[in-house]
């Protein structure tokens, strides 16, 4: 049993809530319409599928005649494959490029990113999602 | 699992769209002597630049099978580019 559950359970059991509320609380807790109130109430976390490609959208309408549409699709498993390719830069190359990117601001030891490291920042990118909109255009980044 | 085909298409001149599969499978044959006869300068270059040539393969095995799914597509009222591997 969760810890909310079990508050849940005792604010009912002291009387300080309705049955009612108690059930729309577990509902907003758990999520409603699941199908399987057993399974959504579970102490098991739900995992969340991984995305498989990164997609990038763009619709513009800046011209007159007809509009331009861009549609990329790019495998995570590509950009998995080239962070694991970066990580292998010779240490010389690395060491010009550390010194490239001091030179533009960027304080960055490419020595320290570890492949898993990349590896995580590649998972959080399927939290992200990039919209923007113009009057005459539209950009879309992200995970599916 | 390494792509076998890839889809080229490109808007002709008369507004005609094309679409071109290219058999990447025969390609990757094709390729396989070049990659036999380079593989021992592969290996000096990576004696040479420190590099663990096994890492190095696999690496670029993995860019290559990852390269599946791949999907770009380009719709402009005077061009149209496509190119998806499969």
């Amino acid at each position: 049993m969760t810890e909310n559950r079990r508050q849940i359970l005792e604010m009912l059991a002291g009387g300080k809530i309705t049955a009612d509320e108690a059930e729309r609380l577990m509902s907003a807790l758990y999520g409603e319409g699941n199908g399987d109130s057993r399974a959504t109430m579970s102490d098991a976390p739900t995992v969340k599928p991984r995305p498989k490609y990164l997609r990038v959208m763009v619709h513009d309408e800046s011209r007159d005649d007809s509009p331009t549409e861009v549609n990329v699709r790019i495998p995570m498993q590509l950009l998995r494959a080239g962070v694991r390719l970066a990580s292998l830069i010779p240490v010389q190359a690395r060491d010009q490029v550390n010194d490239a990117l001091k030179e533009q601001g960027m304080q960055i030891d490419l020595s320290q990113i570890k492949p898993e490291n990349l590896e995580e920042l590649v998972d959080q990118l399927s939290e992200l999602t990039v919209d923007v909109d113009d009057k005459h255009s539209k950009v879309r980044v992200f995970c599916e | 699992m390494i792509p076998l085909f890839a889809v080229i298409g490109f808007r002709t001149t008369g507004r005609r769209t094309i679409r071109l599969w290219l058999p990447l499978f025969l390609v990757w044959l094709l390729l396989l002597p070049l990659v036999l006869v380079l593989f021992p300068f592969f290996l000096v270059g990576c004696l040479i630049l420190d590099m663990n040539a096994f890492s190095a393969i696999a690496a670029g095995w993995s860019v290559v099978a990852g390269l599946r799914g791949t999907h770009v597509e380009i719709n402009d009222p005077k061009n149209y580019i496509l190119l998806r591997i499969v």
